[in-house]
């Protein structure tokens, strides 16, 4: 097995795993998206609002934002031992981070952000400021009280923490150099200019970038060109909405993988040894 | 000519574009309307009462003159008498008022030679037109609009009636007073016949001229009881020579030899006197001669031709003559084979009725009506001997009340219903093109096939899509882009300048001419004859020379460029047709001098710097305007490209053809017509913004949908229709693939994920109305909680929601079951309870619920007084509606479809970079369909987005589709629109690229929620006792006959039985086995009764359907005997 980061940023993170089998990867790439919890705001206690929009848009908004969930995942209980507390209804400190939104606006209009709503755990707070909640207009109040909880993506897709999760394969492209005549079909064709002409021959560069898209393949008046893929070699990449850290929804994801098949092992034995 | 001549202009489609922006700056989308209602509100109120401007009575020189008459300022009386000048649309909306002004005439009380100091009184209220010139919002800037709770952007056109929005649907009729010919019948007395609709202010009169086998001709008119003779008639209007009747007609031998039959069959009738006596004879029957001609006389001169005149002068009974020759010239030439045929769908023969126009019918029979009660009031009060105070005998309630309740039901005066309807705010454009609508009179259940049929001449004036399926198909139009229809001008004044200026010989002149033989008949083949709106003026050496005249002088400014004119040549026929009436619908061309456009580029660029206006371009000539009628005579070239020296005209903006609702539809040419025509129905029903002051308006339903999106594929119109300041719809990553199979057979598979994000979420509000009415006797409702001791009370649970005032709380939650705002009303026999001296009687619930089935939140609440001083309630409910299974959406290509599954975002399809679909359709909608439009919608919307900048997808004029696709390529994606996609389940690659992209799709206001519906037992009808229908009555599900016919099929019994009987209206009736009548049960003695046999009858119990024995009875209200003989169930084996 050999694990190779393509690409590695605050907000993504690219890995070519080899030797892995397709199922795995692809189930690696599900629980990053259900499964990995992560805080949102999930209950709103309007006060006041005299603004536009209706107390169901903002709640629907506010729930939306990114909440920083890094030292969430230690410090608030699971979803499920919350769901199974008794104190649930009630809201304790244990499940639910508190937050408040007040504003106003006077004289002037004023566009309420995500960075105007104040939180009592300075580890819960909007990952970026700048997310416009709703416009005020002279003479509009807002004042809400919202409580956060940790909830995974397959509940709702607000508590999701990534955007896009991906595996895809890696191309073998193959050119029959006997039948082509270079007519240029396929480097007019391609659009990630895989091919390219050097010594009157057609030649192929940077495979990883093909996406498999067949256009060369199909134009190819001389079936010249033939594509297939690794049967061992996948691409993951996963974008994070800023809650967690790409590699630490990554390697949760696979610890949440583990931790189910652990379960069901533990499950499968007690259940077959019998 | 333009100022500098020569000049070549580089006529290209931004050019072109600018020309349609400054019309659609200066004119907007509603201004017919308006421009009909402002000439009504200042000229033509004036001009409707001149015939009754004098008032005469039955007590000799008593009379009242009306000296002048003027609509003033909007304006409410309130009950307490106070005038509330400060009125607003917005005010009248909420408080159910009516948006109108005072009507104030100068009357004057005259008694012989004297006359009193004219008095100046209100005799009526007349609607206002919003954004008209009596309307005070139309000179109101934006912030002062949106101050007073107006939308800036809203175009008015409609009146406010009892707080409800109403649009005078424009009306398409058959042009007056011209002469249409046509064959007759078959299997019928006639050969051919002549048609003519005669009308002026207040008359509408039909007049018929057959030609029977025997060659004879026939006048048929409404007053007078059969046919009369041709020749009668002329001789009854003062010709009384043949040879003056001939020449009437035609100086054509070949013509006047038809006409020998009919001399033939008149000859017993020579003089004026014995044809007036003909006539007379028909109507006043058993009267003395001279009253017989006087009749005659009176129903010539009011009732036939009155658009000529009513006078009863010689002259213009001449004319009359001369116009009824006319009709009989024109028939004989079709019975010669000369002309054809007239076309009664040519838009040449149709003229619209507009909201003045509608408004001064209405006026006028409102106000025929008040001088009938002013006359009768005046004879009473004198024949007391009181003083006539005229301020006294006013009541001003006739006018006010009769044009209320035309506009408030839309019946009209002539008996046309649905011309006045409640605007459609579903959407903006729902709005507009309702604004735009263009109803024709001929009934929906007869086929019309012609009628229906697009006919080459609404090129340019109607939209070819926009119509609806079924009974109204091509009877319901909508008015194209550009189309602009005309207010109308005094004829006598082209009349004149025809006849001083342009030398057209008066007709009547020229006969006399040739009577005193000072020009010879044949003189006349070589003139050319000179209609004017219809109507036959004379003659003119040259007509082509005429028209070419007018033409020159039209577009110099110094004939009204209202002023069309046409000129028909052919062998036999040489006629120009002038037009400057209203109402039809005119275009504008750019005007083509010997294959060179008068357009210059210093035109397009002093528009462009607002130096200069669309209208200085039809004054200077460079545009005109043509009617259906003169666009016969020009040659239009489609694109500069195409101009040749022959070429008269060329198109503006070949778009324009389309109407408002076609207009949204980017690449329209490459669509299947049908399609858009859908499409033209159905953006209609797209959830959008439907007007900026949603929150301030209580509309009864409306829908909002909470993130509408300028779409990414444009076309040019939508900026100046204002679809991207109000738009409806989303745009949506959309993939051609079946994927689960869930879309098939037209359904849509949506992203889960995408709708919890907020995806085509709307809020569907309905508005709760109701009145605490004051009733005579000092009853009155009263807007409390109610006790439990009233009437109906509906148990403390469905009450918990209201505030002391009896009014729920805003925000309150509220379901099925659930009071709004309760109510109690005094009990309906109340008077009765009073008189009997029974003090206390309960009164009954009146309390406003929540309809059933439905649920949502309280939004907000306004509570005010009506007109009549009654507090007046109403609350809004607000409903959040989520995308769920089964709501309907449809791209702009009329491709609808229902929600078959919704499915999150792991489980999609994913592309390489990890892009899924909000929707995914099924690649078998598109073959059949042919809607190519949506697939390069699709293409242009990848790029749009990836360029970050809107495609112009344009109809005619959009961003060519294989640019689109290299730039595509360029940015990294395959050119085709696919991309190869990834199976979210299995992380596998699909075999086959998915066509994927971004396609603008529309929520229509079908939604499940409003539509789901189960019952197992509920209410029954009172009459039947069979189970209520309709969702609001928490109805049955209909089981019909069809399904009943597979029941007996099935031979299912058992079911049968139980379906139709025992769950439905199963009863037991008593029936006597003596006389098989039914009978009853008498419970003081205990015993059935017959009611023939009484206690003697012999009763048997029967189970009938309640429906059965409800026909019984209803036979013998009829006095039919139905009697019910009765056997066994199971006969007794005999033996
Ligand atoms: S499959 Fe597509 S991306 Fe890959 S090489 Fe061929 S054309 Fe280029
Ligand atoms: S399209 Fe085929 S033949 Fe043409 S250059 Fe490419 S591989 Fe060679």
């Amino acid at each position: 097995m050999r694990v190779k980061v393509l690409e590695k940023n605050e907000r993504s993170i690219e890995v070519l795993i080899e030797g892995i089998s397709l199922p795995i990867i692809n189930a690696i790439r599900r629980y990053a998206m259900t499964q990995v919890p992560t805080m949102a705001i999930d209950e709103v206690l309007v006060m006041v609002n005299t603004s536009p929009l209706f107390d169901e848009i903002l709640a629907h908004r506010l729930g939306l934002i990114p909440l920083k969930s890094d030292e969430a995942l230690e410090k608030y209980r699971s979803p499920e031992e919350c769901a199974e507390c008794t104190a649930y209804a009630r809201g304790c400190e244990n499940c639910f981070a508190y937050l408040r939104l007040e504003a106003a606006a006077e004289g002037e209009s004023v566009t309420v952000y995500s960075g105007d709503i104040v939180s009592d755990d300075p580890d819960i707070t909007p990952v970026y400021k700048n997310i416009p909640i709703v416009t005020l207009a002279p003479g509009q109040r807002l004042v809400v009280e919202m409580r956060a909880r940790l909830g995974r993506g397959i509940e709702h897709i607000k508590w999701s923490p990534v955007t896009v999760a991906t595996n895809r394969y890696v191309a073998k492209i193959n050119v029959d150099r006997s039948r082509c005549d270079l007519c240029k079909r396929c480097i007019e064709l391609c659009p990630r200019k895989i091919f390219y002409i050097e010594n009157n021959e057609l030649k192929v560069r940077n495979e990883m970038n093909c996406i498999l898209c067949k256009q060369c393949e199909r134009s190819c008046p001389k079936d010249a060109i033939m594509l297939s893929w690794y049967e061992d070699k996948y691409i993951l990449r996963l974008e994070s909405t800023g809650v967690l850290k790409p590699e630490r929804i990554l390697s949760e994801s696979i610890s949440m993988l583990i931790k189910k098949l652990d379960e069901l092992h533990e499950q499968m034995n007690k259940v077959t040894v019998k | 000519m333009g100022s500098l001549s020569g000049e070549r202009i580089n006529l290209d489609t931004n050019a072109r574009w600018t020309l349609i922006e400054v019309f659609f700056r200066e004119k907007g989308l509603v201004r017919q309307h308006l421009d009909s209602y402002n000439r009504f509100i200042t000229h033509g109120i004036k001009e409707s009462i001149k015939d009754e401007s004098i008032i005469t009575t039955n007590i000799p020189g008593l009379r009242v003159e009306v000296r002048d008459i003027y609509v003033g300022e909007p304006m409410v009386r309130e009950v307490d008498g106070s005038e509330n000048r400060s009125i607003t649309p917005m005010e009248c909306r909420l408080r159910n008022l009516t948006y109108s002004a005072p009507i104030y005439a100068k009357l004057v009380l005259c008694e012989g030679n004297v006359c009193g100091e004219p008095e100046e009184v209100v005799i009526g209220e007349m609607p206002i037109m919003l954004k008209s010139v009596k309307d005070r919002t139309s000179k109101m800037p934006p912030d002062k609009l949106i101050r007073i709770g107006e939308d800036p952007k809203d175009p008015g056109g409609y009146f406010i009636i009892n707080g409800s929005e109403r649009v005078l649907v424009i009306q398409e009729d058959l042009a007056i007073n011209r002469i249409l010919v046509d064959k007759g019948r078959e299997g019928t007395n006639i050969t051919h016949t002549a048609k003519v609709i005669s009308a002026t202010v207040g008359y509408r009169i039909p007049i018929i001229l057959d030609r029977h086998k025997d060659g004879t001709l026939h006048l048929s008119f409404p007053p007078i009881p059969g046919k009369i003779p041709f020749v009668i008639m002329m001789r009854a209007l003062g010709l009384e020579t043949d040879e003056e009747i001939v020449l009437a007609v035609s100086p054509d031998p070949d013509i006047q030899s038809e006409l020998l039959p009919s001399l033939q069959q008149a000859q017993a009738i020579a003089t004026t006197e014995d044809a007036l006596d003909f006539i007379g004879s028909r109507v006043a029957i058993g009267q003395v001669r001279e009253s017989r001609i006087e009749r005659a006389k009176q129903l010539l001169d009011k009732y036939f031709l009155p658009h000529i005149g009513t006078e009863g002068t010689e002259e213009i009974r001449r004319k009359k003559a001369l116009f009824l020759g006319q009709m009989a010239c024109k028939l004989i030439e079709l019975v010669l084979g000369r002309r054809g045929v007239d076309d009664k769908d040519h838009y040449a023969n149709k003229r619209l009725k507009l909201a003045g126009d509608l408004l001064a019918m209405l006026f006028r029979s409102a106000f025929r009506g008040f001088v009938r009660d002013l006359r009768y009031q005046l004879e009473r009060s004198r024949s007391r001997g009181k003083r006539v105070k005229l301020s006294i005998l006013i009541r001003s309630d006739i006018i006010t009340e009769r044009i209320r309740h035309a506009m408030a039901t839309g019946n009209w005066v002539g008996g046309r219903t649905g011309v006045s309807q409640i605007l459609d705010r579903t959407n903006w454009i729902s709005m507009l093109s309702h604004l735009r609508r263009v109803v024709s009179p001929l009934s929906r259940g007869q086929p019309h096939f012609e009628a229906r049929d697009l006919h080459a001449t609404q090129w340019g004036r109607l939209c070819p899509f926009e119509t609806p399926e079924g009974p109204n198909c091509g009877l319901v139009k909508n008015l194209a882009l550009m189309a602009y229809i005309s207010v109308g001008m005094d004829e006598k004044i082209i009349e004149r300048l025809l006849i001083e200026k342009l030398g057209v010989m008066p007709a009547i002149k020229v006969l006399e001419m040739i009577r005193r033989h000072r020009i010879g008949a044949e003189e006349l083949f070589k003139y050319s004859k000179v209609f004017l709106n219809g109507t036959f003026i004379g003659y003119h050496r040259n007509g082509a020379e005429l028209a070419e005249k007018i033409r020159r002088l039209r577009r110099k400014g110094e004939i009204p460029h209202e002023v069309n004119v046409a000129h028909y040549k052919t062998e036999f026929i040489d006629e120009v047709y002038i037009n400057c009436d209203a109402g039809r619908i005119r275009r504008p061309l750019l005007v083509l001098e010997n294959g060179k456009l008068r357009l210059t580029q210093e035109h397009i660029e002093k528009l462009r710097h607002g130096e200069m206006s669309f209208n200085d371009l039809v004054r200077e000539g460079v545009i005109e305007y043509l009617d259906a009628e003169e666009e016969e005579n020009a040659y239009i070239a489609l694109n500069p490209e195409d101009v040749t020296p022959e070429h008269t005209h060329l198109e503006i903006w070949p778009p324009s053809i389309l109407g408002i609702a076609a207009a949204t539809i980017p690449f329209a040419e490459h669509n299947q017509s049908p399609r858009n025509a859908y499409q033209a129905a159905m953006v209609k029903q797209a959830l959008g913004l439907y007007a900026a002051n949603y929150q301030l308006r209580m509309d009864s339903r409306s829908h909002l949908l909470h993130y509408p999106q300028k779409p990414l594929v444009q076309t040019r119109m939508l900026d100046i229709i204002g679809y991207n300041e109000r738009p409806a719809g989303q745009n949506m990553i959309v993939a051609v693939m079946s994927f689960t199979g869930y879309n098939m057979e037209d359904a849509i598979i949506m992203n889960l994920s995408s709708v919890e994000r907020g995806l085509a979420r709307s809020t569907f509000f309905r508005t709760y109305t109701t009145e605490e009415r004051k009733y005579a006797g000092g009853l009155e409702d009263r807007i409390e909680i109610p006790s439990p001791q009233v009437w109906e009370y509906k148990g403390a649970k469905a009450y918990e929601l209201l505030d002391e005032d009896g009014i729920v709380k805003v925000e309150a939650e509220v379901k099925s079951g659930h009071v709004l705002i309760g109510k109690t009303s005094p009990s309906r026999f109340a008077e009765e309870y009073r008189e009997r001296g029974i003090g206390t009687m309960r009164r009954k619930d009146a309390s406003v619920t929540i309809r059933h089935g439905e649920r949502g939140i309280v939004d907000s609440i306004v509570i005010t007084t009506s007109q009549e001083g009654y507090k007046l309630v109403k609350v809004k409910v607000r409903d959040l509606r989520v995308p769920e299974l089964g709501d309907k959406f449809a791209s702009r290509h009329g491709q609808k479809g229902v929600i078959g599954m919704l499915i999150p975002q792991y489980d999609l399809p994913y592309t390489a970079e990890g892009i899924t679909p909000d929707l995914i359709i099924n690649p078998h909608a598109l073959p059949s369909r042919m809607t190519l439009g949506q697939l390069m919608e699709s293409i242009a919307g990848k790029v749009a987005a990836l360029r970050g900048k809107e495609v112009d997808g344009t109809p005619f004029f959009s961003e060519d589709i294989e640019d689109l696709k290299k730039s595509l390529l360029l940015m990294g994606y395959p050119l085709d629109g696919t991309e190869p996609m990834y199976d979210g389940r299995t992380g596998e690659l699909i075999g086959i690229p998915i066509f994927i992209g971004i396609v603008y799709y529309q929520k229509l206001h079908h939604m499940v929620a409003d539509k789901m519906h189960a019952r197992a037992r509920g209410p029954i009808q009172i009459l039947t006792r069979q189970p209520t229908e309709g969702r609001a009555r928490e109805g049955g599900l209909r089981f019909g006959e069809m399904e009943r016919d597979t029941l007996i099929g099935h031979g299912a019994v058992a079911l049968l039985r139980e379906r139709l009987l025992e769950s439905s209206d199963r009863t037991y009736i008593y029936v006597c086995e003596l006389c098989g009548h039914i009978g009853w049960f008498n419970r003081t003695k205990n015993t059935y009764e017959c009611p023939v046999h009484g206690d003697k009858g012999i009763m048997h119990k029967i189970e009938v359907s309640y429906a059965f024995k409800l026909l019984l009875q209803e036979l013998m209200s009829m006095l039919i005997r139905p009697k019910i003989i009765l056997g066994d169930r199971f006969e007794l084996a005999e033996r």
